[in-house]
């Protein structure tokens, strides 16, 4: 190949040499004759255009064995063009005889595509892979990797966690393949990811998880990511085995390239909030709703008819209009607006220096990041520091090593229990929120009995009255004045190697790899934030001994730690024989071992000093905690890649994998996987069909296996780690006890995945189109789940079991389409995923129902499973008529204005928790039935962009379809029954005498009827589009620069950032109710020196 | 040669690092972090720890906190509403019966669920006890703490008996998903084998234990429960053979006596005296722990609260739950007679207010617990049960008349040169007045206790009375009354899982 290039370089020396000679002479035809060779195999290359550039009329095109004849003036440039080379302009000269050799244009097929141990180049994928690379993710200004990916990679689906910065999406690839856990694996250079106690923020098997709600990708600064690879069927994930079931997602992050130094800086600077907000009752409104509900269904006067909503013990005097203190006359708070941060603002600072030497390239990347939350007291601040080095020593060892540290303070939305979120909108519209007189500044919900004295505690008899203390709301601003909770992670990932490679092709690795990641929440909770607190908590309560007089505030410390070592040995042969037969051998063993532990403890201690919010301040210890979970994983690897002649692919592997989540003998678990590809465009009876540039087909069948789904020791009856406690003795003494409140499942083993994909790569019309499709099928075998045993076992504790066989299939489609209008380039990429996702097996093919969702065979994982309504009675008659032929066991009154339900199956026989068809005219908990689907049918994403000169603009659209979803803030905000807290304006169409409404039910105080059942009447299309990120950018003009001799490029953007919504569904934000996707506003620049 | 040594010194190193990595796979044997009940039960301590876990789950009857069936709520609603002693503020469907008492109401789901919790560890224990070898040395422990287990058991199924009625019986360790998904019992299976565990336990039991382990089951309260249980077994069954070994049982409870102070039955200072046979052992959380928000299960730890719930009867900041205080219906107040000294001993007269556990305010910690003690069975309700036992097998009829009026008499004494109650008339023969006579004096001797609806229900179940819906004078017009309601539904929790059990007709 080398020597080829020589001669290349030699022909065109020679023909530029003779240009001035030659063109002196007058033009004289001359015939030249050549053959033309692709440069990485010398094959002769066919159908390439061979035209006189100065009369494009003389042309011709290259034979099958690529060899040409072109008879044309003396002195032509020749023009040798095909879509899949690098176009070659040749100065002829008297040299008739032409040997033309043409590289392989850089297409997208030349991409490199990083895999599981691996890179490869994209035109030789078997398995199903998307990649987005770093324009893309920078594009997205998304503060973390998931988001980046939202929309981007087919197959990927991505539910934002909300406005909070720190949330955490919900990602999953092809569906959901498992009931728990169905996150994917991350592998960040190399390292896997896993946090110590994921898979739930409550960890039923563990509780209390010290996990915290704070989504772990946060930590990386998407600005270092060179490129995320996911990782889709079995071939592609096989590698990663034993977590790769739920998909991979590999993400490297940049390294130096050749050249000089090069520093990039990227700023971004911005605004954050909510797009919208809820519409609730004035105090006026809301006085006249409760009353009127309570109007509806009084309660009876002990001595004979109903008590006025004034004598109401749960009401009182306050809600008599003729009393002074009637709540008519309060005015109006709003709280929503109270608790937002209007001037929420986003940060993030990056600088990067990387370059390359011949044998050392290094990258090092400084980021800083603040992002506010759209509520008061929410932000994140991180730090992150990574620096990537890899070197040749000698001429057989090359090393590496790449650290990455990370900083970060979040403080989230949640003090105490208590969340700052749209959910506030029930606050009583009269209960105040600021108060002058208050230390802090902020309405106290009971009433101030100072100086607090342990054992009296008084609450006010306003609000114990009124609303009694499920009704009432926290005030989150009272207590965000007087606790906090702040967690700081420190995040270290490490790797490094030694690749040895004593014969050309044989590489072999050594790689010693780690993380730790530290969480610690400091809380401190003031003594004085009782007051703003729903609760009534004396805040003595539990204090040892307390003087009185004395205050005493609570400080917790939480932490958690997972710290993981995995030591790799890879040996990778890749070896070419013959001409055309390239094979490519991995073996590979790993040992990956996890300690996960968790603790926290609390004390008292009565100083108010900031800077003395630790434990030694007074000693009081109150409460210890400790939970750790320690894992490993063995694992061997085997894969032959072999392809001929670029055109003929297979891939075989094998993985052996054992898991320390399983009982002796069932440790172990086989898993093979096979895939092939036929680059169809190769074939010579290919070459007519012009408008295609390249073909390939793909396929590939595999089993993986799934143990994330265990916590561990569910093969064991081990002793609960919440010990009971007993009093015995006199004086009485409490005693710990002991319980063992699993039932320990010994056979419980891997899930095993079956994975097919089926799917082909075209690059067509002159490499202006490009699309991708995949077909896959995936059948998921023995899903372990964590099953509340029935009640009668006296079983407290799931059990995880091998239980259900889950199909998800579907196809992905993406393509792309770039254009010039003259001067303006114009693309659109998009990609569109389906779903099918459905329980193909249950254990005794028994449902699992839940409160709100089941499980069944035949229904997607998870569906919405309640009742369904029928209608609104209208009158008495209706009423009367009704009850003639049906019975409603859940309702105990029913009156005009009531919802009547369907009556739509009888009593399930003995045995089955199959439906009975035969209806039986009563309407019980056997008429719940299938109400929606809470896994999206489709999601897509689409791209549209154009540049002009040194203007960009794109803006991308995300977008799920077939979805339902309840809608918990409407059932709060239209639930009619109201316990004191404030419903939507909504309700004022309520169903009344005069108001005959179909769709809103009478308000009625204590919901007799049950109109607030779950039903589908909360149920609405969840589906959307999004316009997610609008981006104009100006990229200042080369020439420019080149005078500033310091600034190689520069670019200025404006980007906004979910900016509308198409859709039908009736809340603030399709996504998430109560924390919605904040709308941004941001401007950056991006600058290299 | 280079190049061999290269090859040599490659291959010698991947051999190594292959054999390190790879070839170590106990690797794979990590060890738990908690111990496994296969090594657990090796020391006397630890028998005494697990039989204290079975203890623990009358938390769960008595206690608002933690409930492991449920969370955060006494499940006391369900057996202290139902009957004619007590009504609450809010209109609550263990009251008032109808449609809201159905499958999936959370309180029958919880005491359901809490049954069957004490069932499984009481079970697991008593294998363990079964199969131990050598781990005992303390001479008679074993059979103790054997007896201890069985008696809890016992009482489990007593509840759901009297609850459910047909809640499947459950007495071997859950060791298999094979055992998932029992069929219902049928008649009196659960009391058969309550009576069963209860008669076990008493030839096991010890007579008394030492101070530390005051609270822990004795003979006297296995007799107590077993004679109990067969008088409710009788009184569906009409047995007399049932009567007679009821008797037999009351009759071997040994050095018990009534307490001179009525009061003291309630009393936080006078717990676990000579007239308690049985009682639920509330106090103070662990030393050291603090006590956690006794509202919400979901505390740091969950260890630590270990106290009954009074706030149902006590007047504090807030009301049951969201709801209402428990009062006295009239029928209750009005059972007494004017002068009785047990009546401003239970109801404040002026509010219907229950007094019994709540008298001494100063009991109740954090405003919602207390620290007395439930008295699940106490010596007046022996006597009155005997005397009952011996009316129906038409034994001596001023015997029986005897020992109701010991318990009148003691009330009656509280008071110097007191008249009233006076004695009932021991020459009366008259069965059915007998019986009345037994019936009123459950009423005011024990009324809410918590006692009142299994009475109510076994005497309706027996024929002996009617119910209807002025029988339970509630407060609630909406209370309605249909028989099938004496048996409570199963939760849907259950119905939804198990196919193989059956709901409680007219649900």
């Amino acid at each position: 190949m080398f020597k080829q290039k020589i001669l290349l370089q030699k022909i065109l020396f020679t023909l530029v040499i003779n240009v001035a000679y030659f063109t002196v002479y007058a033009q004289q035809n001359q015939t030249f004759t050549g053959s033309i060779i692709d440069s990485t195999n010398q094959i002769g290359i066919p159908n390439v255009s061979v035209k006189v550039k100065s009369n494009s009329k003389i042309a011709t095109l290259s034979d099958a064995n690529g060899n040409f004849k072109i008879t044309a003036p003396q002195g032509s440039v020749l023009v040798f063009s095909s879509v899949n080379y690098k176009t070659l302009e040749l100065q002829t000269s008297n040299e008739l005889s032409l040997k033309v050799v043409l590289a392989p244009s850089s297409s997208q097929l030349d991409e490199v595509v990083v895999i599981g141990y691996g890179t490869r180049k994209k035109r030789d994928l078997t398995g199903a892979y998307s990649t987005v690379d770093s324009k893309d993710i920078t594009k997205s200004t998304a503060m973390t990797p998931e988001l980046a990916l939202q929309g981007q990679a087919p197959g990927v689906t991505v539910i934002s966690g909300g406005g909070d910065p720190s949330a955490r999406p919900t990602v999953y690839i092809r569906g959901v393949s498992s009931f728990n856990y169905s996150d994917p694996l991350y592998v960040i250079d190399g390292i896997p990811i896993e946090e110590g106690g994921r898979g739930a923020t409550t960890d039923p098997t563990n509780d209390p998880t010290r996990r915290t709600p704070i989504n772990l990708f946060t930590i990386i600064n998407p600005n270092d990511i060179a490129s995320m690879t996911v990782l889709k069927d079995a071939t592609a994930t096989a590698v990663y085995g034993v977590r790769g079931a739920n998909g991979v997602i590999l993400i490297t992050t940049k390294s130096g390239k050749k050249g000089k130094v090069r520093v990039d800086v990227d700023a971004l600077y911005g605004s954050s909030k909510i797009p919208k907000t809820y519409s609730f009752l004035n105090t006026q409104q809301y006085v006249k709703f409760i009353t009127d509900a309570y109007n509806a269904h009084p309660d009876p006067d002990p001595i004979g008819g109903n008590l006025a909503i004034g004598d109401a013990p749960e009401f009182g005097p306050v809600w008599d209009p003729s009393s002074s203190k009637y709540l008519g006359n309060s005015p109006t708070y709003d709280w929503q607006n109270a608790i937002q941060n209007h001037d929420a603002k986003i940060q993030n600072y990056n600088a990067r220096v990387s370059g390359a030497s011949d044998n050392t390239n290094y990258n090092f990347s400084f980021g800083y990041a603040n992002n506010d939350g759209p509520f008061l007291g929410v932000n994140q601040e991180r730090y992150s520091i990574s620096s990537n080095v890899n070197s040749k020593i000698g001429k057989y060892i090359q090393t590496g090593l790449n650290l990455r540290l990370i900083q970060e303070k979040t403080i989230d939305a949640n003090i105490g229990g208590i969340t700052n979120d749209l959910n506030i909108f029930q606050a009583a519209p009269w209960q105040p929120i600021y108060d002058n007189t208050n230390p802090y500044g902020y309405a106290p919900l009971w009433s101030l009995n100072q100086p607090i004295t342990p054992g009296t505690f008084d609450v006010s008899p306003l609000w114990q009255s009124t609303l009694g203390p499920s009704a009432a709301m926290g005030n989150y601003l009272g207590l965000l004045a007087t606790n906090s909770a702040p967690t700081t992670h420190q995040t270290f990932l490490g790797s490094g190697y030694v690749q040895l490679e004593p014969v050309t092709g044989l590489k072999i690795r050594g790689t010693l790899s780690g993380q730790d990641l530290m969480l610690v929440t400091n809380s401190f909770i003031s003594f004085d934030s009782w007051q703003y607190g729903q609760t009534p908590n004396n805040p003595y309560s539990g204090v040892k001994n307390p003087i009185s007089g004395q205050r005493y505030n609570k400080v917790g410390i939480d932490n958690s730690s997972t710290i993981s070592l995995n030591k790799s040995l890879n040996v990778d042969y890749v070896h070419r024989f013959g001409n055309y037969n390239n094979i490519d051998v991995t073996l590979d063993a790993s040992q990956e071992e996890w300690e996960w532990k968790t603790n926290g403890v609390s004390t008292f201690i009565t100083s108010d000093d900031p800077d003395l919010r630790y434990f030694n301040a007074t000693g009081n210890e109150t409460g210890y905690t400790e939970l750790n979970g320690d894992y490993v994983l063995i694992g061997y690897l085997g894969r032959i890649s072999y392809n001929y002649n670029s055109k003929y692919y297979i891939d075989v592997l094998a993985r052996r994998d054992g898991s320390s989540r399983f009982a002796e003998g069932h440790q172990w678990g086989t898993f093979p996987a096979a895939s092939g590809a036929w680059r169809i465009s190769q074939e010579k009876f290919m070459h007519d069909l012009k408008f295609i540039n390249d073909l390939k087909i793909r396929g590939g069948y595999g089993v993986l296996g799934n143990e994330q789904t265990t916590a561990g020791w569910k093969y064991l009856s081990v002793e609960s780690v919440n010990p009971p406690s007993y009093n015995l003795g006199n004086p009485n003494v409490n005693n710990l006890g002991a319980a063992f409140e699993v039932a320990p499942n010994p056979d419980i083993t891997w899930e095993k995945k079956r994975s097919m994909n089926i799917g082909f790569d075209a690059l067509l019309f002159n490499q202006t189109v490009t699309l991708t499709f995949d077909y896959y099928h995936n059948v998921t075998k023995g899903i372990i789940q964590s099953v509340n045993l029935t009640p009668s076992s006296g079983v407290q504790l799931p059990s995880d079991i091998n239980i259900a066989d889950v199909l998800n299939r579907g196809i992905e489609i993406q393509a792309g389409y770039k254009h010039s209008f003259g001067k303006v380039n114009f693309s659109v990429t998009g990609n569109i995923s389906t779903v099918h996702n459905e329980v193909l097996s249950l254990v005794n093919h028994t449902a699992l129902r839940g409160n709100t969702y089941s499980l069944e065979e035949g229904y997607p994982i998870g569906y919405l499973w309640g009742y369904k309504v029928g209608g609104i009675f209208q009158n008495q008659k209706e009423i009367d008529d009704w009850n003639k032929t049906h019975h409603d066991n859940l309702s105990t009154q029913q009156a005009p204005g009531d919802y009547y339900f369907q009556d739509l199956y009888g009593q399930p026989t003995p045995g089955s928790t199959a439906h009975n068809l035969t209806k039986d005219s009563i309407v019980d908990a056997n008429d719940q039935t299938y109400l929606g689907k809470t896994i999206p049918s489709y999601t897509y994403g689409f791209t549209l962009s154009a540049n002009y000169l040194g203007f960009d603009v794109s803006a991308f659209f995300y977008g799920v379809g077939d979805v339902q979803k309840y809608n918990d803030m409407r059932a709060e905000g239209e639930s009619l029954t109201t316990n004191g807290r404030n419903q939507f304006t909504s309700v004022l169409n309520a169903w009344t005498p005069d108001n005959h409404s179909t769709t809103m039910p009478r308000a009625v105080w204590n919901d007799p009827n049950n109109n607030n059942r779950f039903s589908n009447r909360f149920i609405e299309n969840a589906g959307y589009l999004r316009l997610q990120n609008l981006q104009i950018g100006y990229t200042v003009p080369q020439k420019w620069l080149e005078k500033t001799k310091a600034i190689h490029s520069f670019r200025l953007y404006l980007s906004g950032v979910n900016l509308f919504t198409i859709t039908n569904y009736s809340g603030v934000d399709p996504v998430n109710d109560a924390y919605p996707s904040t709308r941004q506003f941001l401007i950056g620049a991006n600058a290299s020196f | 040669m280079k190049f061999t040594w290269r090859i040599l010194l490659t291959v010698l190193i991947t051999g190594v690092a292959v054999f390190y990595i790879a070839c170590n796979k106990n690797n794979l044997n990590v060890p738990p972090p908690t111990p496994t009940e296969a090594s657990y039960f090796s020391s006397e301590a630890a028998f005494r720890t697990a039989i204290l876990g079975v203890y623990a789950v009358l938390n769960d009857y008595f206690s608002t906190s933690n409930s492991a069936g449920g969370s955060g709520s006494a499940e006391l609603e369900t057996f202290f509403l139902p009957g004619d002693d007590l009504t609450c503020q809010a209109e609550e469907p263990y009251e008032v019966f109808g449609n809201n008492l159905n499958s999936t109401q959370g309180k029958i789901q919880q005491i359901w669920a809490s049954s069957y919790i004490l069932i499984n560890r009481a079970n697991k224990v008593l294998d363990k006890i079964e199969k131990e070898t050598g781990v005992y040395t303390t001479p008679n422990l074993k059979n103790w703490n054997k007896g201890e287990v069985l008696f809890l058991r016992g009482y489990a199924h007593f509840m759901l008996w009297n609850i459910f009625g047909t809640a499947p019986l459950d007495t071997t360790d859950f060791t298999s998903l094979e055992q998932l998904n029992p069929p219902n019992s049928s008649g009196t299976q659960l009391l058969d084998q309550a009576i069963n565990d209860f008669s076990q336990a008493a030839s096991l039991l010890p007579p008394s234990w030492d101070s530390v382990d005051i609270g822990r089951v004795t003979a006297n309260g296995a007799y107590g429960m077993l004679g109990k249980a067969l008088v409710f077994r009788a009184t569906v069954n009409k047995s007399n053979d049932d009567y007679q070994a009821a008797i037999a049982a009351f009759n071997k409870i040994s050095g018990a006596s009534l307490v001179a102070n009525f009061e003291d039955n309630f009393d936080v200072n006078h717990e676990n005296n000579s007239e308690s046979l049985f009682e639920y052992q509330a106090g103070p959380p662990i030393a050291g722990l603090g006590s956690t928000n006794a509202w919400l299960a979901n505390d740091a730890v969950n260890i630590g609260v270990c106290s009954s719930f009074w706030q149902c009867f006590y007047n504090g900041p807030g009301t049951y739950m969201g709801g209402g205080l428990y009062t006295a219906t009239h029928k209750f107040k009005n059972a007494f007679d004017a002068g009785d000294p047990r009546l401003p001993l239970t109801i404040d007269t002026s509010d219907n207010f229950i007094l019994k556990y709540v008298l001494h305010g100063d009991v109740l910690e954090g405003a919602v617990n207390s620290l007395n003690n439930v008295r699940i069975l106490r010596y007046a309700d022996v006597l009155l049960l005997e005397a009952e036992a011996l009316t129906q097998s038409g034994g001596d009829a001023s015997q029986a008349i005897g020992l109701i009026n010991e318990v009148r008499t003691r009330a009656r004494n509280m008071i110097a040169s007191g008249t009233e109650p006076a004695n009932f008339d021991e020459s009366e023969t008259n069965k059915d007045t007998i019986i009345q006579w037994i019936m009123d004096e459950r009423l005011r001797e024990l009324g809410a206790e918590g006692g009142r609806w299994f009475d109510v229900r076994r005497w309706a179940m027996g024929g002996e009375i009617t119910l209807d819906k002025s029988f339970f004078n509630s407060t609630w017009p909406s209370l309605t009354w249909d028989a099938h309601y004496l048996n409570f539904p199963i939760p849907s929790t259950e119905i939804d899982k198990n196919p193989n059990i059956k709901q409680n007709p007219g649900y």
